[in-house]
Protein backbone atom coordinates (compact mmCIF):
# COMPACT_ATOMS: atom_id res chain seq x y z
CA UNK A 1 0.00 0.00 0.00
CA UNK A 2 2.85 2.06 0.50
CA UNK A 3 4.82 0.71 -2.38
CA UNK A 4 4.42 4.25 -4.43
CA UNK A 5 5.78 6.31 -1.45
CA UNK A 6 9.67 6.50 -2.22
CA UNK A 7 11.11 7.24 1.17
CA UNK A 8 9.30 4.19 1.60
CA UNK A 9 11.15 2.05 -0.93
CA UNK A 10 14.46 3.82 0.30
CA UNK A 11 13.94 2.52 3.90
CA UNK A 12 13.31 -1.42 2.60
CA UNK A 13 16.02 -1.18 0.63
CA UNK A 14 18.18 -0.21 3.24
CA UNK A 15 16.41 -3.00 5.08
CA UNK A 16 17.74 -5.39 2.81
CA UNK A 17 20.74 -4.64 2.01
CA UNK A 18 21.63 -3.80 6.40
CA UNK A 19 19.73 -7.07 6.73
CA UNK A 20 22.22 -9.14 4.13
CA UNK A 21 25.60 -7.45 6.12
CA UNK A 22 24.33 -8.38 9.77
CA UNK A 23 23.34 -11.99 8.38
CA UNK A 24 26.98 -12.30 7.02
CA UNK A 25 28.66 -10.98 9.94
CA UNK A 26 26.37 -13.68 11.87
CA UNK A 27 27.40 -16.38 9.67
CA UNK A 28 31.30 -15.41 10.38
CA UNK A 29 31.39 -15.67 14.01
CA UNK A 30 28.85 -18.70 13.86
CA UNK A 31 31.67 -20.34 11.56
CA UNK A 32 35.08 -19.82 13.83
CA UNK A 33 32.42 -20.69 17.06
CA UNK A 34 31.05 -24.48 15.15
CA UNK A 35 35.09 -24.45 13.76
CA UNK A 36 36.09 -24.69 17.26
CA UNK A 37 33.38 -26.72 18.70
CA UNK A 38 33.77 -29.34 15.79
CA UNK A 39 37.84 -29.70 16.40
CA UNK A 40 37.09 -30.15 20.30
CA UNK A 41 34.70 -32.64 19.85
CA UNK A 42 37.26 -34.17 17.04
CA UNK A 43 40.26 -34.34 18.84
CA UNK A 44 38.64 -34.72 22.33
CA UNK A 45 36.23 -37.35 22.16
CA UNK A 46 38.49 -40.13 21.05
CA UNK A 47 40.75 -39.58 24.03
CA UNK A 48 37.42 -39.68 26.46
CA UNK A 49 37.93 -43.03 28.74
CA UNK A 50 37.29 -43.35 32.87
CA UNK A 51 40.69 -43.89 33.53
CA UNK A 52 40.86 -40.10 32.64
CA UNK A 53 39.53 -39.12 35.11
CA UNK A 54 40.22 -42.18 37.60
CA UNK A 55 43.88 -41.98 37.63
CA UNK A 56 46.34 -39.11 38.39
CA UNK A 57 48.44 -37.62 36.21
CA UNK A 58 51.46 -39.99 35.13
CA UNK A 59 54.72 -39.68 34.97
CA UNK A 60 56.19 -38.42 31.02
CA UNK A 61 55.41 -41.79 29.03
CA UNK A 62 53.78 -43.48 31.35
CA UNK A 63 49.43 -44.58 31.90
CA UNK A 64 47.53 -43.00 33.59
CA UNK A 65 44.51 -40.11 33.68
CA UNK A 66 44.03 -36.52 34.94
CA UNK A 67 42.04 -36.68 37.56
CA UNK A 68 44.42 -34.51 40.06
CA UNK A 69 44.06 -31.56 37.42
CA UNK A 70 40.16 -32.27 37.39
CA UNK A 71 39.65 -32.38 41.47
CA UNK A 72 42.51 -29.34 41.65
CA UNK A 73 39.89 -27.03 39.02
CA UNK A 74 36.64 -28.34 41.12
CA UNK A 75 38.51 -27.21 44.63
CA UNK A 76 39.73 -23.97 43.38
CA UNK A 77 36.27 -22.98 41.34
CA UNK A 78 34.77 -23.49 44.58
CA UNK A 79 36.60 -22.05 47.31
CA UNK A 80 37.03 -19.11 45.32
CA UNK A 81 33.57 -18.73 44.56
CA UNK A 82 32.62 -18.84 48.35
CA UNK A 83 35.71 -16.44 49.18
CA UNK A 84 34.69 -13.84 46.46
CA UNK A 85 31.32 -14.06 45.87
CA UNK A 86 29.92 -12.59 49.01
CA UNK A 87 31.81 -9.81 48.72
CA UNK A 88 30.85 -9.47 44.71
CA UNK A 89 27.52 -9.63 45.33
CA UNK A 90 27.27 -7.16 48.75
CA UNK A 91 29.91 -4.47 46.94
CA UNK A 92 27.14 -4.91 43.74
CA UNK A 93 23.62 -4.61 45.98
CA UNK A 94 25.48 -1.29 47.74
CA UNK A 95 26.37 -0.01 44.27
CA UNK A 96 22.66 -0.86 42.72
CA UNK A 97 21.13 0.69 45.74
CA UNK A 98 23.08 3.50 46.94
CA UNK A 99 25.18 4.58 43.82
CA UNK A 100 23.27 7.27 42.09
CA UNK A 101 24.61 10.23 44.50
CA UNK A 102 28.27 10.97 45.68
CA UNK A 103 31.86 9.94 45.03
CA UNK A 104 32.38 6.83 46.41
CA UNK A 105 29.94 4.17 44.05
CA UNK A 106 31.47 6.11 40.89
CA UNK A 107 34.74 5.56 42.51
CA UNK A 108 33.80 1.81 43.16
CA UNK A 109 32.57 1.52 40.03
CA UNK A 110 35.97 2.80 38.04
CA UNK A 111 38.07 0.92 40.61
CA UNK A 112 36.03 -2.52 39.67
CA UNK A 113 35.88 -2.24 35.83
CA UNK A 114 40.00 -1.93 36.33
CA UNK A 115 39.96 -4.80 38.26
CA UNK A 116 37.51 -6.87 36.11
CA UNK A 117 40.07 -5.99 33.10
CA UNK A 118 42.74 -6.64 34.57
CA UNK A 119 45.20 -9.63 32.79
CA UNK A 120 44.58 -12.36 35.21
CA UNK A 121 48.10 -12.77 35.57
CA UNK A 122 48.35 -9.41 37.25
CA UNK A 123 46.21 -10.99 39.90
CA UNK A 124 48.59 -13.36 40.29
CA UNK A 125 51.27 -11.76 40.67
CA UNK A 126 49.53 -9.95 43.60
CA UNK A 127 48.33 -13.17 45.56
CA UNK A 128 52.48 -14.10 44.91
CA UNK A 129 53.68 -10.24 46.52
CA UNK A 130 51.03 -11.04 49.11
CA UNK A 131 50.35 -14.25 50.01
CA UNK A 132 53.06 -16.71 48.40
CA UNK A 133 56.05 -14.56 49.40
CA UNK A 134 55.10 -14.49 52.79
CA UNK A 135 54.28 -18.01 53.18
CA UNK A 136 57.21 -19.38 51.30
CA UNK A 137 55.79 -21.98 48.98
CA UNK A 138 53.52 -22.00 46.29
CA UNK A 139 49.86 -23.69 47.68
CA UNK A 140 45.99 -24.64 46.72
CA UNK A 141 44.94 -21.57 49.14
CA UNK A 142 47.21 -19.01 46.98
CA UNK A 143 45.26 -20.29 43.67
CA UNK A 144 41.67 -20.14 45.53
CA UNK A 145 42.59 -16.49 47.10
CA UNK A 146 43.74 -15.33 43.22
CA UNK A 147 40.40 -17.14 41.87
CA UNK A 148 38.83 -14.76 44.73
CA UNK A 149 39.66 -11.57 43.82
CA UNK A 150 39.26 -12.53 40.05
CA UNK A 151 35.16 -13.78 41.16
CA UNK A 152 34.62 -10.27 43.08
CA UNK A 153 34.12 -7.55 40.66
CA UNK A 154 32.99 -10.28 37.89
CA UNK A 155 30.03 -11.05 40.34
CA UNK A 156 29.65 -7.25 41.28
CA UNK A 157 29.39 -6.20 37.95
CA UNK A 158 26.19 -6.93 36.19
CA UNK A 159 23.82 -4.80 38.81
CA UNK A 160 26.08 -2.08 38.09
CA UNK A 161 25.81 -1.74 34.20
CA UNK A 162 22.74 -0.40 33.10
CA UNK B 1 46.70 -18.03 27.22
CA UNK B 2 45.83 -18.28 23.77
CA UNK B 3 48.95 -16.38 22.77
CA UNK B 4 51.18 -18.11 25.46
CA UNK B 5 50.51 -21.41 23.74
CA UNK B 6 51.13 -20.01 19.90
CA UNK B 7 53.72 -16.82 20.06
CA UNK B 8 57.21 -18.61 20.57
CA UNK B 9 58.20 -16.86 23.38
CA UNK B 10 61.47 -15.40 22.41
CA UNK B 11 62.98 -12.85 23.95
CA UNK B 12 63.96 -10.52 20.82
CA UNK B 13 62.42 -7.24 19.19
CA UNK B 14 61.76 -8.60 15.78
CA UNK B 15 60.26 -6.14 13.03
CA UNK B 16 58.31 -9.22 11.57
CA UNK B 17 54.97 -10.39 12.93
CA UNK B 18 55.62 -13.51 11.26
CA UNK B 19 59.14 -14.15 13.42
CA UNK B 20 58.13 -15.79 17.02
CA UNK B 21 58.12 -12.97 19.73
CA UNK B 22 56.76 -12.04 22.87
CA UNK B 23 54.22 -10.23 24.99
CA UNK B 24 53.85 -9.57 28.70
CA UNK B 25 51.37 -11.57 29.70
CA UNK B 26 52.94 -14.92 27.91
CA UNK B 27 56.45 -13.76 29.45
CA UNK B 28 55.03 -13.68 32.75
CA UNK B 29 53.08 -16.98 32.45
CA UNK B 30 55.82 -18.98 30.92
CA UNK B 31 59.14 -17.45 32.90
CA UNK B 32 57.43 -16.86 36.52
CA UNK B 33 57.65 -20.27 38.10
CA UNK B 34 61.21 -20.77 36.80
CA UNK B 35 62.35 -17.10 37.86
CA UNK B 36 65.70 -17.98 39.87
CA UNK B 37 67.31 -14.82 41.85
CA UNK B 38 65.72 -11.61 43.25
CA UNK B 39 66.43 -9.72 40.10
CA UNK B 40 64.51 -12.07 37.73
CA UNK B 41 61.66 -12.31 40.01
CA UNK B 42 61.54 -8.20 40.56
CA UNK B 43 61.92 -7.90 36.47
CA UNK B 44 58.54 -10.06 36.03
CA UNK B 45 56.73 -8.06 38.76
CA UNK B 46 57.99 -4.91 37.19
CA UNK B 47 56.58 -6.11 33.70
CA UNK B 48 52.87 -7.02 35.46
CA UNK B 49 52.84 -3.20 36.97
CA UNK B 50 53.68 -1.92 33.19
CA UNK B 51 51.01 -4.35 31.92
CA UNK B 52 48.59 -3.27 35.03
CA UNK B 53 49.36 0.75 33.95
CA UNK B 54 48.62 -0.04 30.21
CA UNK B 55 45.68 -1.64 31.17
CA UNK B 56 44.26 1.30 33.59
CA UNK B 57 45.49 4.19 31.01
CA UNK B 58 43.05 2.21 28.35
CA UNK B 59 40.42 1.73 30.63
CA UNK B 60 40.23 5.26 31.64
CA UNK B 61 40.34 6.35 27.83
CA UNK B 62 37.54 4.42 27.03
CA UNK B 63 35.60 5.64 30.41
CA UNK B 64 36.19 9.62 29.24
CA UNK B 65 34.70 8.39 25.94
CA UNK B 66 31.59 7.31 27.12
CA UNK B 67 31.61 10.29 29.57
CA UNK B 68 31.86 12.51 26.72
CA UNK B 69 28.89 10.05 24.49
CA UNK B 70 26.61 9.95 27.78
CA UNK B 71 26.60 13.84 28.04
CA UNK B 72 25.04 13.86 24.28
CA UNK B 73 22.34 11.26 25.19
CA UNK B 74 19.11 12.20 24.35
CA UNK B 75 20.00 15.81 22.44
CA UNK B 76 19.32 15.98 18.94
CA UNK B 77 22.14 17.15 16.72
Amino acid sequence: MHSGNPVYARRRRVNAVMMTLSSMALAFGLFWLVWIIATLLWEGATALRPSLFLQPTPPPGGDGGLSNAILGSVMMAGVGTLIGTPVGILAGTYLAEFGQRGWLAPATRFINDVLLSAPSIVIGLFIYAVYVSKVGHFSGWAGALALAVIVVPVSCAPPTTC
Amino acid sequence: MAITFVIGNAHRLSPSLFAPGNSIASALANEFTEAVGDLYTSALVELGLILFLITTIVLACSKLLLMQLAKQEGART
